[in-house]
């Protein structure tokens, strides 16, 4: 049996996902609010060969029994939180979040019977619009860019009459202002959440994070309510009129990649190196 | 009879073995807190060749000498060799820096000493401790952790951490209660909350004969049956943790690839010293006696 051949073919599948990996980072690097992911190798549970006690000789170093390894695979992916940097953009409508914090947002889900429930998702993404309420046209929703609905503290839809200018303070209050000689009044405070644990929270596409199913994890334990914090704790704000641009740091990735093509490239030669022993056994009897 | 046949074959699947060995640390050469691994070769037992029938006059039986008629590869030594620390950033990462003296012995660059009575000794080295499902500890150089929702720190494979107090370390504050997101690890080694409470400190073993460990992949090691439970080691002067870091695998590129080729080129001259005993053999069956 030719372990060599097994191991590298194993560890090439491991790297080839490295490598995808990177690459979903490298395209989403002006994604606004991306995190990038990160990931490690781990060396695949291994076997002993069993060695009878004769052969415990002397000068023998270790104890009886052979050692295989099976290669290494991808294991650990994570999210890296870090902040990305914000960017300008004078859009009052561009939201961006200055600490560890995230967004709430709802997602509409339809069930087997067609009915449309909302889920609840959290975004870093703040690229806001607004939309028009369907049964009150007088009324705007804050929503993302693929028109989920932002949730304020009170865990309603944030609503804004139409036509007021829209100004949001650092603690999240969402204030609208109707006509330049009226006063500003607070149509509600957008709900944000401190990630505690990174590490419990799963992507779900459109730049949206969830708690993974059927893993029985509160959310308590995962995310906190700024709004319900005590003072003292990292602050968590609001930039109204920037985005944060993507964590994803070109430099960083590509000499990633330069060592996973490298290591792919080695094992590669291992693979060859092994076919060729699989060719020396083989013309064994000669041709 | 023909010996060699069977030395031949002894050797290509013992260069086999160590081609095996070097494809895994290769493949390993991205696993953090990996240590790569050698194969060591033994001879078969020798044996004493006598002669049985000798000429007129001379005696019946008569030793030549003693023969050896092939070679396995004995045994898989880890070489637990500092590996270089590269910076991540997470504070779940954190890098082991060993380098244990023992007094009176010098290591060498592969981490161990030979006595002038030819006794090696290797260079004990430290471990962070971690408790595996069945109960026992494991040991692993790869410092990459995580949480799990429980707020407990564990390996990517979900072992929960020890700390010094022999329990699985728990992020969240002992007062309150609450998930702990950010903690600092002092030069102690204990973890502490961003105000300064300790939320617990990392058991780190020392191992004193750290080539007994046996590798069981997932990045841990076990002890051997009957070898003793390593004594906590002291954080600070020679063992020291990093937060933030990684200790990358010791895995050398350009050495792996030389002991690759070094594997395959023995193995095809072993192949080669079958394929001369076939010529033998050939000549002995088909020539032989032709008329």
């Amino acid at each position: 049996m030719n372990h060599s051949m097994i191991q590298s073919s194993v560890t090439l599948m491991g790297l080839q996902q490295k490598i995808d990996l990177i690459a979903h980072n490298v395209a989403n690097v002006n994604t606004s609010g991306f995190k990038r992911k990160e990931a490690s190798f781990i060396d695949i549970l291994a076997s002993r060969a069993g060695q009878p006690p004769g052969f415990a000789r002397e000068g023998r170093l270790t104890p009886p029994g052979f050692h295989y390894g099976w290669g290494a695979r991808l294991g650990h992916i994570r999210i890296d939180f870090s902040q990305g940097t914000l960017k300008e953009t004078g859009n009052p409508l561009d939201l961006s979040i200055e600490g560890n914090g995230v967004f709430e947002v709802e997602v509409p889900v339809q069930d087997a019977d067609g009915n449309i429930t909302y889920e609840t998702r959290w975004t870093r993404n703040g690229a806001f619009s607004l939309s028009v309420n369907p049964e009150e046209p007088s009324e705007l929703f804050l929503v993302t860019d693929n028109g989920h609905y932002v949730r304020g503290t009170d865990d309603e839809r944030i609503r804004i009459p139409a036509g007021s200018k829209i100004k949001v303070d650092p603690d999240g209050t969402v204030w609208a202002q109707a006509r330049p000689d009226l006063p500003a009044v607070q149509v509600g405070r957008l709900k944000l959440l401190r990630v505690l644990r990174p590490q419990s929270l799963e992507q779900d596409g459109n730049n949206l994070y969830k708690l993974p199913q059927g893993m029985n994890i509160a959310v308590e334990d995962v995310l906190q309510n700024v709004a319900e914090e005590e003072p003292g704790m990292a602050p968590i704000q609001v930039r109204q009129g920037f985005l944060e641009q993507s964590n994803v740091n070109l430099g960083e990735e590509m000499s990633e990649l330069l060592q996973a093509q490298r290591a792919y490239q080695l094992n590669s030669q291992a693979v060859r190196s092994a076919d060729t022993m699989m060719n020396i056994a083989n013309n064994l009897r000669g041709s | 009879m023909l010996r060699g046949l069977y030395t031949a074959a002894a050797g290509m699947i013992a260069q086999q073995r160590k081609h095996d060995t070097v494809t895994n640390n290769i493949a390993n050469i991205q696993t953090p807190g990996f240590k790569r691994g050698e194969t060591v070769a033994r001879t078969f037992p020798e044996m004493l060749i006598a002669r049985i029938r000798g000429s007129q006059g001379e005696p019946k039986s008569e030793v030549i000498g003693r023969l050896n008629t092939g070679v396995f590869a004995e045994e898989y030594i880890p070489v637990f060799l500092q590996g270089d620390l590269q910076e991540t950033g997470n504070v779940f990462d954190f890098a082991l820096i060993s380098n244990i003296e023992v007094e009176g012995m010098t290591f060498d660059a592969s981490g161990k000493y030979v006595a002038p009575d030819g006794q090696v000794t290797f260079q004990p080295q430290a471990f962070f401790t971690v408790l595996h499902p069945d109960g026992e500890r494991r040991f692993t150089r790869n410092g990459r952790f995580t949480v799990d929702a429980a707020g407990t720190l564990v390996t990517p494979d979900g072992y929960p951490v020890l700390g010094t107090d022999e329990q699985p370390i728990i992020l969240r504050d002992p007062e309150t209660d609450a998930p702990v997101d950010d903690f600092l690890l002092d030069s102690g080694g204990v973890l502490r909350t961003a105000d300064g409470q300790p939320l617990g400190a990392l058991l780190i073993s020392r191992v004193d004969q750290p080539h007994r460990l046996i590798p069981e992949g997932n990045g841990v090691y076990r002890l051997a049956p009957g070898d003793g439970a390593p004594a906590v080691q002291v954080v600070g002067g020679e063992v020291q943790i990093r937060q933030g870091y990684v200790e990358r695998s010791n895995v050398d590129a350009a050495q792996s690839m030389i002991s690759m080729t070094m594997a395959l080129r023995i193995y095809e001259a072993n192949q080669k010293v079958i394929q001369y005993y076939d010529r033998s053999l050939e000549k002995a069956v088909n020539e032989v006696g032709r008329i």
